[in-house]
């Protein structure tokens, strides 16, 4: 990890072996873990009010006296000094026994494993439509750059990438779910149990919604990716030498130019689910969006560090799968060698 | 190229008069016209437009009020006109420091030496993995209110997506074989982001840029709401805000209501993004070249 | 969009070979028991359940049939022909989850509280502006100290367990023990609570006319076979949400909220909607347009004043009406100059005029403030005292004051600028348009008002720090609410006055004066119903010119319902739509 570095980026790899290479990575990563785990802890107690309202209306609390509050906060273990819940905390984390949510009693883990399946496959699909679309957008953008309508297109995904997820979702009830009626409006599932048609019926708007607020994105990444390969020497060269625009595109052009686009998607991949937030509450989506927003707004504690963890996870996981990824892409990363 | 419709001089200096091109111009006229409005509402307007009561709430569109009022009976257009102002300050100030930031940082962690760079992405990682409403909320509690503190606070929220994508472009462009070779003949390395690898990241600071600027304007209004700002001063955002609460959309209000504001924000974004595309596709000499 | 053809494929098993319904994921089955396990988990892999099929299928491919089904409105359209006074199925939205709907787990008072009612019966229930008991037969007492308490025969719990007098007894001692817990009533007064067969007798520590109101018509009667060994109460689980009451809690689930079902054993009364569906939609706009589609059939969030014509005009939608007691306040910070003075607390009220605020911010459906607080309509209410908007009145008070405007026509008192914050909670929009009005308003006297929106915790924080008056208070002025209960009870009314935070827990303003002290003491201690409104009637009098607040207005409650499911909603004051009444015929 010491050592000032100043060759390229795919040469680290070159110089040390491959595991010492993922073992820093991974050292990087429980870098990552512990701090996040830290500020999930600290953040949620710096939040003005406190867990005490999960413990009746307010008229209520108001008469519970000091001894009442006391064993209160004891019993339910945000009465210790902080140090001591950080500690009961790690150890939490450590086990797995994320403890029990202070606003229904149930297990965290058993709260995150009900959210989670439906987060990711309402994330899941839509990261599927996204991808396609986008690059297949960004590819046809990039290669159609010189023939002048190019800058439309990146016109128009610069515009659709700033519809804010709301209105479109909003949109979309009003139009498909109210006036046309042709998709539900809320839920994932239809009053009959879980069904092949339900389930897409209930997915069919948000994943829109995700989707179409995601392309742009995607679509003018890939595009000035492919506009840099494009425009880069060898690739120049390679026109110059007439080799035929198709096989030039497919064997010089696709693959390093979808490089840091792969990157790029799979670091996505891990931010999404948190980003599903207002999707899943406009569709009332029972995914671990939703559960996260509620935990934040009920000061849930326990609830709250279990949704942040699992997000945390999810993100280093998704950064360590990139990295491991990469070298099946990269040719220059697989062979431990630099090309040039 | 716009060779036909050019003035004579500019065919002796091409590169320098033909800076926007037609599409750029187009966008410059457009932004012209919404910063003007802008202004006019600034000067203009006498104070309080847009704040005080002039008809009845939920008024549909008349003459008097072209836009209809709200649901406490102000003027909707005046509004439009007020908020122009708060917003576009607020978006292009955050958006500019937002790009600065996050190309230098994203930069930086392209070329720089790997230790920083790994300190940098994980940094990222971690500012990306914290709740942005936990944050706001904190933000409010500690740091109180004001304008200043507003365009600090979504600068800060928002480089980090940016960063990690012009990182990653930073990485593609310091590849390049041109670079190396520069490289390889001994040239420093500030001077070569700045000479290459800046044409490379260009591209993206201009989405970044207009992305940015947006979604200012949106988060304006959440920040207001929960304490960092003046929820009750017209912008386009809290305009938004009060159609997302008073249910506008599930009626018929949403085209004159919901629909000035929306776009509003997209001619913005288009006039932004037509401008930055053509400037940017004349400042880039590769893009030149494949012309 | 994927369902844009407007037609899906499904697999349906082929006839004659049964889905198999012990996998893990199956959904359970109607003959499990209703009391155990209603908390279930629904995974979208569910729907492998459905494939089967494929086993048995895949030797030969024409058994399995693939149908083209046509969708639509999401496959809820009410069964045509049902009629509107019973329903076999009715789905309610409500905004966020409810925990597992026990006395001690449900979020909310509206509509926790009511659903839980819905699952555990009281003693007695409040029917139009009568106490009348339920699990009791009647409601004997003579100086209103001592309440005997007959039980009906017949009683049984949701497991076919006897409902007993003891089970009452327990209910007492158990709340006594566990205060925290959002549906929790404060039994404090009860001093002895005894059983002798089937009837149970409370003795009070004072009398209280209002005890049956307050206490016997809210205390959920919990079962002590199931509950006498809880000792965390906030982790009761679904196991636990086994009343008496008109329904039965048969499932919660993650992805479809729950469902309950009427008791078949019910004996007060018939269930006229067989399932009770409870969907939880945090979006009050997504909830209107489900209910437009028909995809819920009533929506628990008050329809906004400017969607109540649209809705109203539209077919098969229905409107249940009534008033609400919950308050809107504009506090202020009496321990903190200048609001420690009446004289300029009272000129504030003179200049905010209530009714503008009504037109405006509620659109006309709502009440006026009353200056002495209590609603007009409250059991508690001792005629109208009209607004108490005069403007000229404000300015004369300031005046005399001696606080001269200054040059930008702010009013300067003793030295200081009369500019003040005003807190909003920004989930709230009514009380932030009202915010926006009274800034107006009392800029025409001279004072400057500052509005600060924040998340409702963060003001709570402020103004209720921990709940607990003898805290203190940071703020000048804040917007406020109380909900309906402490409009309808002296004893709460009393909590917002006492100067003693021990005897005024709810005081959040920091009043203080001897002589209210001293009236509320006469007041707590009237014996009969009669002298206690009586003496609110003083009570409201001093309050109104005291001022330690202002009070705002009282919302309407509208909520609207699919008059083509079900249409047998009825209004209860101070718990709206959400009630036995709206769905059994009590034979009470």
């Amino acid at each position: 990890m010491s050592g000032v570095q100043t060759s390229a980026p795919g040469s680290p790899v070159a110089r040390r072996g491959r595991l010492t290479y993922l073992g820093g990575r991974i050292a990087e990563y429980v870098v990552v873990l512990l701090v996040a785990l830290t500020l999930n802890f600290l953040l949620p107690r710096a939040l003005p009010g406190g867990p005490l309202k999960l413990f009746g209306s307010p008229e209520a609390l108001a008469r519970l006296t000091a001894e009442e509050r006391a064993q209160i906060a004891t019993e339910y273990g945000f009465g210790d000094p902080i140090w001591v819940q950080f500690l009961d905390y790690l150890k939490s984390v450590v086990t797995l026994d994320l403890g029990t949510s202070l606003s229904d009693g149930r297990e965290v883990t058993a709260a995150i494993w009900d959210a989670l399946p439906w987060t990711l496959l309402l994330v899941g699909t839509s990261i599927v439509f996204t991808t396609l679309i986008g690059i297949a957008l960004g590819v046809i953008g990039g290669l159609r750059r010189r023939e002048g309508k190019g800058a439309f297109t990146l016109i128009g995904a610069i515009v659709v990438d700033s519809i804010p997820q709301f209105w479109l979702a909003m949109l979309l009830i009003v139009w498909f779910g109210v006036k046309w009626q042709i998709a539900p409006t809320f839920g994932a599932t239809g009053p009959d149990g879980v069904t092949i048609t339900g389930l897409a019926q209930h997915l069919a708007m948000p994943v829109a919604t995700l989707t179409i607020t995601g392309i742009g994105y995607i679509f003018m990444y890939t595009r000035s990716s492919m506009l840099n390969v494009l425009t880069s020497e060898p690739v120049q060269h390679a026109h110059a030498r007439g080799i035929p625009r198709g096989r030039l595109v497919r064997r010089h052009v696709l693959r390093p130019a979808l490089l840091p686009v792969h990157t790029l998607i799979m670091l996505d991949i891990g931010f999404l689910a948190a980003g599903a937030i207002v999707v899943e509450t406009v569709f009332a989506y029972p995914g671990l969006g939703r559960l996260t927003f509620g935990a934040i707004a009920a000061r849930d504690y326990p609830l709250m560090q279990g949704t942040f963890l699992v997000l945390t996870l999810m993100v280093v996981l998704m950064n360590l799968l990139a990295d491991l990824t990469y070298p099946l892409l990269d040719p220059r990363a697989r062979t431990g060698a630099s090309e040039r | 190229m716009s060779t036909a419709t050019s003035a004579p001089e500019v065919v002796a200096r091409p590169r320098r008069r033909e800076l926007l091109g037609r599409q750029g111009r187009v966008g410059a006229v457009l932004l012209a016209l919404i910063v003007g409005t802008a202004a006019y509402g600034f000067f203009f307007l006498p104070d309080g437009a847009g704040k005080k009561r002039v008809g009845s709430p939920y008024e549909e569109p008349s003459a008097a009020h072209p836009l209809g009022t709200d649901d406490l009976g102000r003027d909707l257009l005046d509004q439009l006109v007020v908020g122009a102002g708060t917003s576009l300050t607020l978006a292009f100030i955050v958006a500019a420091v937002t790009t600065v930031l996050a190309a230098v940082i994203g930069g930086l962690a392209g070329i720089g030496p790997r230790w920083l760079s790994a300190t940098i992405m994980r940094g990222i990682d971690v500012m990306l993995v914290l709740p942005e409403l936990v944050l706001f909320i904190l933000a409010a509690t500690f740091l109180g209110q004001g304008f200043g503190i507003r365009a600090v606070i979504l600068a800060l929220i928002l480089w980090p997506v940016p960063a990690r994508v012009l990182r990653a472009a930073s990485l593609t462009a310091w590849s390049r074989a041109h670079v190396e070779a520069a490289r390889a003949m001994g040239a420093g390395q500030a001077w070569l982001l700045f000479r290459h690898a800046s044409y490379l990241l260009g591209p993206l600071l201009v989405p970044v840029f207009v992305r940015t600027a947006m979604r200012v304007i949106i988060y304006d209004a959440t920040l207001s709401f929960l304490g960092l700002g003046d929820p009750t001063a017209p912008s386009w955002g809290t305009t938004l805000y009060w159609v997302q609460v008073n249910g506008v959309f599930l009626s018929d209000a949403w085209l004159w209501w919901a629909g000035p504001p929306g776009l509003a924000i997209t001619l913005t974004v288009v006039a932004l993004a037509l401008v930055g595309t053509s400037v940017e596709d004349r400042l880039n000499p590769n893009l030149q070249e494949s012309r | 969009m994927l369902v844009g053809r407007c037609h899906a494929w499904m697999l349906v098993p082929p006839p004659g070979i049964e889905q198999v319904t012990d996998s893990p994921f199956a959904l359970p089955t109607f003959d499990s028991p209703p009391y155990g396990e209603a908390h279930v988990a629904v995974y979208p892999w569910e729907v492998l359940v459905q494939f089967p099929g494929w086993k048995f299928a895949s030797s030969s491919v024409a058994v399995l049939a693939l149908t083209l089904t046509a969708c639509g409105g999401g496959g809820s359209t009410p069964p045509p022909g049902n009629s509107q006074e019973t329903a076999d199925s009715v789905t309610i939205a409500i905004a966020s989850d409810e925990g597992t709907l026990t006395p001690f787990t449900n979020q909310t008072g509206y509509p926790g509280n009511n659903l839980v009612k819905l699952i555990f019966d009281t003693l007695a229930v409040v029917q139009g502006d009568e106490v009348i008991g339920l699990l009791a037969q009647e409601i004997q007492t003579e100086d209103n100290q001592t309440f005997t308490l007959p039980l009906r025969d017949g009683l049984t719990w949701h497991d076919g367990e006897e409902l007993t007098a003891d089970d009452v007894v327990f209910s007492v001692e158990f709340y006594r023990d566990h205060a925290e817990g959002d549906s929790a009533v404060d039994v404090s007064m009860i001093e002895d609570v005894s059983a002798d067969g089937s009837t149970v007798t409370m003795v009070l520590d004072q009398p209280d006319p209002e005890f049956p109101r307050m206490i016997l018509s809210d205390m959920a009667i919990l079962p002590e076979h199931l509950w006498a060994d809880v000792t965390k109460v906030s982790e009761a689980g679904t196991d636990l949400a086994v009343g008496s009451g008109p329904y039965v809690l048969e499932k919660y689930d993650n992805a479809r909220g729950y469902t309950l079902t009427a008791n078949p054993d019910y004996a007060l009364g018939e269930v006229k909607v067989d399932t009770l569906k409870v969907a939880i939609i945090p979006e009050e706009s997504t909830q209107f347009a489900a209910l437009r589609t028909g995809e819920i059939d009533m929506s628990t969030r008050i329809v906004p004043p400017q969607q109540l014509d649209q809705l109203q005009s539209q077919a098969n939608i229905g409107i249940v009406d009534g008033t609400e007691y919950a308050s809107s306040l504009l506090l202020f910070n009496n321990g903190r100059a200048p609001f420690d003075d009446p004289t300029v607390r009272r000129a504030i009220t003179q200049a905010i005029d209530t009714q503008d605020l009504v037109d405006t911010s509620l659109l006309g459906s709502g009440t006026i403030g009353n200056p002495g607080f209590i609603h007009p309509a409250s059991p508690m209410a001792a005629g109208d005292t009209g607004s108490a908007y005069d403007l000229e009145a404000a300015n004369a008070a300031l005046d005399e004051l001696g606080a001269k405007p200054g040059a930008d026509g702010i009013r300067v008192l003793d030295g200081k600028p009369m500019s003040f914050e005003l807190l909003v909670q920004s989930t709230s929009t009514d009380r932030l348009r009202s915010a926006e009005l009274i800034r107006e308003m009392l800029r025409e006297v001279g004072i400057e008002v500052k509005v600060t929106s924040m998340d409702s915790d963060s003001l709570d924080a402020k103004v209720w720090p921990d709940y607990d008056v003898s805290q203190g208070r940071n703020y000048d002025m804040s917007m406020w609410g109380w909900s309906a209960p402490v409009m309808l009870s002296s004893g709460l009314i009393a909590q917002l006055l006492y100067s003693d935070p021990a005897k005024g827990p709810l005081n959040v303003v920091g009043f203080s004066d001897p002589e209210t002290d001293a009236a509320l003491d006469g007041l707590t201690s009237e014996e009969t119903l009669e002298g206690r409104i009586d003496a609110a009637a003083d009570l409201q009098t001093r309050i109104a010119e005291q001022a330690p607040w202002v009070t705002l207005y009282y919302r309407d409650g509208a909520y609207a319902f699919r008059s083509d499911t079900y249409s047998g909603w009825t209004w209860q004051d101070g718990k709206s739509a959400l009630h036995g009444f709206s769905f059994v015929d009590y034979d009470l």
